[in-house]
């Protein structure tokens, strides 16, 4: 055992040696260890630097001890020393409160009653483990204040105050009208400014906050608009923190251990009572949206974010902001959520770190419900029918996602889209969560392929305790962190059964078991399956068949059968038809009813089969495609295309010809070879002359070519 | 002389022990820091705060006149590696615990590829991806050659962790040694 272990060392040890370390500055190291040990000094009873006599009128600094224990603070806060300041008679700090008319004791009171009493304070002495954050860095500022002379009280009063933390600072200055620049002045200390929070133009400056405080704004928008709010107001700012995905309120809510969907559905009942919605509210963040409240909320989270010497205001500045507010909206409503608010802010302080940056923030667009469904008809290449079949569905879910109602225990819209590859089910799935969430941020895309083994099922909702995965289901995961989207589960049919028995319960009861514990909500939710089933079938049909059905064959959930021979052509009355399509319906009928049970049919709202496109439909795609690579060109290359209006034609044909298999796929490879020739094209006049300006893509001798269109 | 005289109503520490730590910190460190800084996982500020709290905690010792007996670098570096462990210990809570958290050496077909140049990296990497107070032994062990009863000390931990965190060690760090005994054979 030795004798190996001494190989094992000998190996470590020739590793570590070997490594290249960062470098370590000695001189520096040596001054910081001298400067923290002071600190300690302070801190621990005795220095050299301090005034003799202060030290002994606060009995080395007990009293400060000991307002801390009468305010029944959990850390030694700079007010707590503030206050054994002010309890040295004759002292200067005493002399200040009395100017302003302060009684010292009513201070203290007044703590107490802001600060929620600890259960059990353990400070019995002035050391390290028992000073706020906010407290270490004072004493570290007065370890390097005026090196070579003795710190008076003064000196004490200039670090201690910039660093007092916002409860006492506006105990003082807000409701003892003491000011506190007046009791800086003799010294040199810079108060920090906070930051401008509205712009010349009324607008809330975005650029003063960080990106997940940003992202919260955007929440707040959305919230607003969604709920029908004009007027923002403290509690939807602290209803936007609550659904901040992966926030602080939800880490928060891991770690603190309380219920964040009881919190959420408690925040909104309070939205929505004694308040009627109106039907569609463009929302803005400027002087006039946001309400007295929130607005002296945002000033209070500016000024903690300069207190703190931070650049950007922090999420936990909003909290900061929202807790600390006179009125105490957001602290008795978390009260009343049986919420430890001193344990909330004490996770903000200490332990809460923001996520670095996901996305930016996008500015929220409000539509009203006419210009959704024209841009929705504008931009969804798709046959009308298909759009018709949606619309009144996505209006309700929509209309009763406005105004929180619920489609019972169910989720709010269950679609099943089938067809072959290539015809814009994937893409419709992203346009109805822009349409209905505001964002295509909210789709939520599962490949099932990936579920294809009995074990998969794991993956998908999670392990079970004690198994590898426990707690990481894919589907139960996004739930949580985004309740609020589209879920698409795409070409369902190569999951396992396993799997597809999970989702039977998503579609009858709008929620999945986490095997991790609590149940996830999916009656915010949409659920979108799409699947190739009927692809076969299709191809069978006559060209002409194709044509007359136009794009799309549109099912009602419940009366499939029916439908089917209604749409393809065989009435339910034993009416003629074409000889051979009684075999592709009932093919098609087959094929759906034998992958998904009855029970699975009968939960979708809306069964839409999409047809493969008709040339109308390939030509706005492939002009769609174009104007793509019109965008990417001008931004990459400053370089205007053009095209000819008979090149989107062209390109269906070559795309008919070459890539049949593939539909709209195909027709967008054949877009791409375009760019191959424009790219070929910049490439043959890289250098030698000027670079176009312009290209303009024409169709010679049945070819496609780009020319020069500079004139 | 007493940290309360020393650091009384006249004020400065006396001079030449301030000198004595100053020339203790210059000399070694180096070494405080290296270990510290594996420990940490290359986690430069953790490794660079740890140590220089560490300093701060014999400098207290110093000027009371306190010093360790033996070997006062052994001290330190104890006490940096328990600050190391200390931070991940309160720091770890609001983080999700990583995927593989108790991670083998990749074994399987590893060692096969490895070359004698490749295994100095390699068993870095492996001490890095140990867990924090796993890693914490490991340096005080095999490093620092701290015995066991030191480093149930150093990190508060009984004796018999210790154990069974050096038994799991050695476990995973065997195919190296096999590996790098092998590549020096050849």
């Amino acid at each position: 055992m030795t004798d190996q272990d001494d190989v094992a060392r000998d190996l470590v040890q020739r590793a570590h040696a070997e490594e290249i370390r960062p470098d370590f500055d000695v001189e520096a190291g040596v001054n910081d260890v001298l400067a923290r040990a002071e600190i300690l000094q302070v801190t621990g009873v005795k220095t050299g630097r301090v005034d003799p006599e202060m030290l002994a009128a606060t009995d080395n600094f007990a009293t400060a001890v000991a307002a801390a224990v009468e305010t029944g603070a959990e850390l030694i806060e700079p007010s707590h020393i503030l206050i054994a300041l002010a309890r040295i008679p004759d002292g200067l700090t005493r002399s200040l409160f009395a100017a302003d008319g302060i009684p010292v004791d009513v201070f203290v009171d007044a703590l107490r009653i802001a600060t929620k009493p600890a259960r059990d304070t353990l400070i019995t002495a002035f050391t390290e483990d028992t000073i706020s954050a906010a407290t270490h860095k004072t004493l570290k500022d007065l370890a390097v204040r005026a090196p070579g002379r003795t710190l008076c009280e003064h000196d004490i009063l200039a670090v201690l105050l910039p660093h007092l933390e916002p409860p006492a600072r506006d105990l003082l200055a807000i409701y003892g009208g003491a000011d506190l620049a007046r009791w800086l002045r003799e010294g040199p200390t810079i108060t920090p400014e906070p930051a401008r929070l509205f712009g010349a133009d009324g607008r809330l400056a975005v650029d003063a906050f960080t990106p997940a405080a940003r992202t919260v704004l955007a929440n707040l928008v959305t919230e607003a608009s969604t709920l029908g709010y004009r007027e923002l107001s403290t509690l939807l700012l602290l209803h936007a923190m609550a659904t901040f995905p992966q926030g602080l309120i939800e880490q928060a809510a891991l770690f603190l251990r309380f219920d964040l969907h009881r919190l959420r559905a408690q925040f909104l009942v309070l939205l929505r009572r004694g308040h009627t919605p109106r039907h569609v509210v463009e929302t803005t963040l400027d002087t006039d949206a946001v309400g007295a409240s929130l607005r002296m909320a945002l000033e209070r989270a500016a000024a903690s974010a300069a207190w703190r010497g931070a650049g950007l205001i922090a999420e936990r500045d909003l909290l900061v902001g929202l807790l600390d507010s006179p009125a105490g909206a957001a602290v008795a409503e978390l009260r009343t959520a049986g919420i430890d608010v001193a344990g909330l802010r004490r996770f903000a302080d200490h332990l809460y770190t923001e996520l670095a940056a996901v996305r930016p923030t996008s500015e929220t667009v409000t539509m009203s419900f006419q210009e959704l469904v024209d841009w929705f008809r504008a931009n969804l290449i798709c046959p009308d029918d298909v759009v018709d079949r949606l619309l009144p569905r996505v209006e309700l879910i929509k209309l009763a996602a406005q105004r929180g109602l619920r489609m019972g225990e169910r989720p709010l819209g269950t679609f099943l889209f089938c067809g072959p590859t290539g015809t814009g089910k994937t893409v419709t799935a992203g346009f109805l969560a822009k349409v209905i969430y505001g964002s295509t941020d909210n789709l939520i895309v599962f490949e099932m392929g990936q579920f294809n083994s009995r074990k998969s099922i794991n993956k998908f909702i999670g392990a079970p305790p004690g198994y590898i995965g426990f707690g990481e289901g894919q589907l139960t995961d996004r739930l949580r962190r985004n309740p609020r989207s589209v879920l698409l589960f795409d070409e369902v049919e190569k999951a396992h059964p396993l799997v597809l028995d999970a989702l039977l319960r998503l579609l009858d009861e709008g929620r999945v078991n986490d095997p991790a514990g609590s149940v996830r909500d999916a009656r915010d939710a949409v659920v979108v399956f799409t699947s190739n089933l009927g692809a076969k079938e299709f191809a069978g049909l006559s060209r002409i068949r194709k044509r007359e059905l136009g794009g799309a064959v549109v099912l009602g959930a419940d009366r499939v059968d029916q439908q089917l021979h209604n749409l393809l052509g065989i009435s339910t009355a034993g009416g003629a038809a074409e000889p051979d399509e009684p075999t592709i319906a009932t093919d098609l009928r087959h094929v759906l009813g034998s992958f998904f049970r009855p029970e699975f049919l009968d939960r979708f709202d809306e069964t839409i089969l999409f047809a493969p496109w008709g040339a109308r439909e390939l030509e706005a795609i492939a002009s769609a495609g174009l104007r793509r690579r019109a965008e990417q060109l001008s931004a990459s290359f400053d370089v205007k295309l053009s095209w000819d209006a008979e090149v989107p034609g062209h390109l269906v044909r070559d795309a008919t010809r070459r890539r049949a298999d593939e539909a709209a796929r195909g027709l967008n490879r054949c877009v791409d070879e375009v760019l191959q020739l424009l790219l070929r094209a910049l490439d043959d006049t890289e250098g030698r002359v000027e670079r176009p300006k312009a290209i303009r893509v024409v169709v010679r001798q049945g070819q496609l070519t780009v020319a020069r269109h500079d004139g | 002389m007493t940290a309360v005289e020393l650091l009384g109503s006249d004020g400065a520490a006396d001079p030449d022990l301030l000198q004595d730590f100053t020339d203790f910190y210059k000399t070694t460190v180096h070494r405080t820091f290296g270990t510290a800084y594996r420990a940490a996982g290359g986690d430069k500020d953790v490794a660079h705060d740890a140590t220089q709290e560490a300093y701060v905690v014999m400098l207290k010792r110093w000027l009371d006149n306190k010093k360790p007996e033996g070997d006062a670098c052994h001290y330190v570096v104890g006490i940096a590696v328990r600050k190391v462990a200390d931070y991940y210990r309160s720091s770890d809570r609001c983080v999700p615990v990583p995927e593989e958290h108790d991670c083998g050496c990749r074994e399987i077909g590893y060692a096969e590829v490895l070359t004698a140049m490749t295994v100095l990296p390699v068993v870095r990497d492996f001490l890095d991806r140990q867990p924090p107070r796993r890693r914490a032994v490991g340096v005080l062990y095999f490093l620092e050659e701290f015995d066991y009863a030191e480093i149930a000390e150093a990190l508060d931990m009984a004796l018999t962790t210790v154990r069974t965190h050096m038994q799991r060690l050695r476990e995973k760090l065997q195919p190296l040694i096999d590996r790098d005994q092998g590549g020096e054979q050849s």
